[in-house]
């Protein structure tokens, strides 16, 4: 009797197994089911939100006034910089026309988030952010730090979402070399922390290590444009179809506090 | 203990399970963390005399599974199977000493290690990092810890 009713659950656990992995029948029982279960967040982020209201009621007027003076010259380089960018894109513009390139600077509305808790499963790499769909985020939103492309959110409630980062095995995103647009789908690698490997990419092509990937934006699931990463090493083996190229991500997944959600995607 | 307050602590014991499992920790620490649903189910297992226990396991693996974003069934799966030896055991737990007893915890987490890397790679391929190994040694040096926990819990 009880290795029937062993038998049971187990026999349950396999068909979803199964089921979760082949279809998306489930999808909407585990977002419902999520959303129930999102409070435990609150819970978990409850210490860091405490300290941060501390260390914002107890900062003194000098430091704020510090600070303050600080985010206003940041503010004052980063407009000059954006001069220079304006420069640059006007030129792009017209040189594209000339060249009849479908090449756009990406220009799509974002929202900030601010991360709440980093890689909940020892066997993936996710972050939870503090956005959800009740501020307009769907699933399979680009997400992008302050240096480059960070993941892909891959679950939504509605006050939180669920990223998982480029460098995770499970993720892929399609690719393309800034310098000669050749493009390959990228693929975390589990042994490093922070690298990644560019699949599909045929043996003859011209990649040069410090090449940089961008999205492509092929498939029109991710906005294109968006710095991934820079060749770290290059291998070819004669038995291979493909090189063998490994990518150091832009951005540096553990440095991250904050980041962009892409709300646009490629028309 | 009646049904309603075995209810009561299992309930208590999951949100407990489920808020440690989402601390954030440094990754070699959370790669050799114990999987911290086994050993709370565990002793809700040995200390009530709560049943349809292979049902609740199930339930609560599957909860597990969505609140981590974890294939459905995977940890379901680990904790229904680490629960049936965990049952098997039982009444020998409790004429044990605390020694015997991580062994049968460190006995238990292996079962859930075999079974989630074998979902693992069924479904992604076997890519993982080897800390991952130390997780039920880490189970069996922290159940005395745990234990007495849940055991303040109880009462």
């Amino acid at each position: 009797m009880r290795l029937l009713k062993l038998f049971v659950p187990v026999l349950l656990s396999i068909i979803l197994i199964v089921l979760d992995t082949r279809f998306s029948y489930l999808d909407n029982f585990k977002k419902f089911t999520l959303t129930l279960l999102s409070p435990i967040y609150v819970i978990v982020d409850l210490p860091s939100q405490v300290i941060d209201w501390v260390n914002d009621k107890g900062a003194d007027n000098d430091t704020l006034i510090g600070e303050n003076d600080y985010l206003k010259g940041q503010m004052l380089e980063l407009k000059v910089r954006l001069q220079t960018y304006n420069n640059l894109a006007l030129e792009n513009l017209k040189i594209s026309k000339l060249l009849n390139s479908s090449y756009e600077i990406p220009n799509h509305d974002v929202l900030l988030a601010r991360i709440k808790s980093i890689s909940q499963s020892r066997l993936s790499k996710k972050i939870v952010i503090d956005k959800g769909s009740n501020d307009g985020v769907v699933l399979s939103q680009l997400i992008i730090g302050s240096d480059g492309a960070v993941g892909q959110v891959t679950q939504v409630t509605p006050m939180f979402a669920t990223v998982r980062l480029l460098t995770d095995p499970t993720q892929f995103m399609p690719v393309k070399n800034s310098r000669n647009g050749i493009r390959g789908i990228t693929k975390g690698m589990a042994s490093t922390e922070k690298g990644m490997i560019v699949e599909y990419v045929p043996l003859d092509s011209d990649v040069k290590v410090g090449d940089l990937f961008l999205t492509s934006g092929i498939g029109n699931s991710y906005p294109s444009g968006y710095l991934v990463g820079r060749v770290s090493s290059i291998e070819d083996s004669l038995d291979a179809s493909f090189l063998s190229i490994t990518l150091e991500p832009a951005q540096n997944m553990n440095k991250l506090e904050m980041v962009l959600i892409v709300k646009g995607k490629n028309e | 203990m009646n049904n309603s307050n075995q209810f009561f602590l299992l309930v208590k014991i999951s949100i407990i399970a489920f808020i440690i499992s989402a601390i954030t920790l440094p990754s070699f620490l959370e790669l050799a963390s114990p999987f911290w649903l086994l050993p709370f189910f565990g002793y809700w297992i040995i200390y009530s005399n709560g049943k349809k226990i292979f049902a609740t396991a199930f339930i609560l693996g599957l909860l597990f599974d969505i609140f981590q974003g974890a294939v459905l069934g995977q940890n379901a799966l680990a904790l229904v199977l680490s629960s049936a030896f965990i049952l098997n055991v039982k009444k020998s737990f409790f004429v044990s000493n605390l020694t015997t007893q991580q062994v049968y915890i460190f006995i238990g987490s292996i079962i859930y290690l075999i079974v989630f890397l074998l979902v693992h790679q069924l479904v992604q391929g076997l890519n993982f990092e080897w800390l991952i190994l130390l997780s039920p040694f880490t189970s069996a040096i922290l159940w005395p810890l745990i234990r007495s926990l849940l055991a303040k819990l109880k009462q």
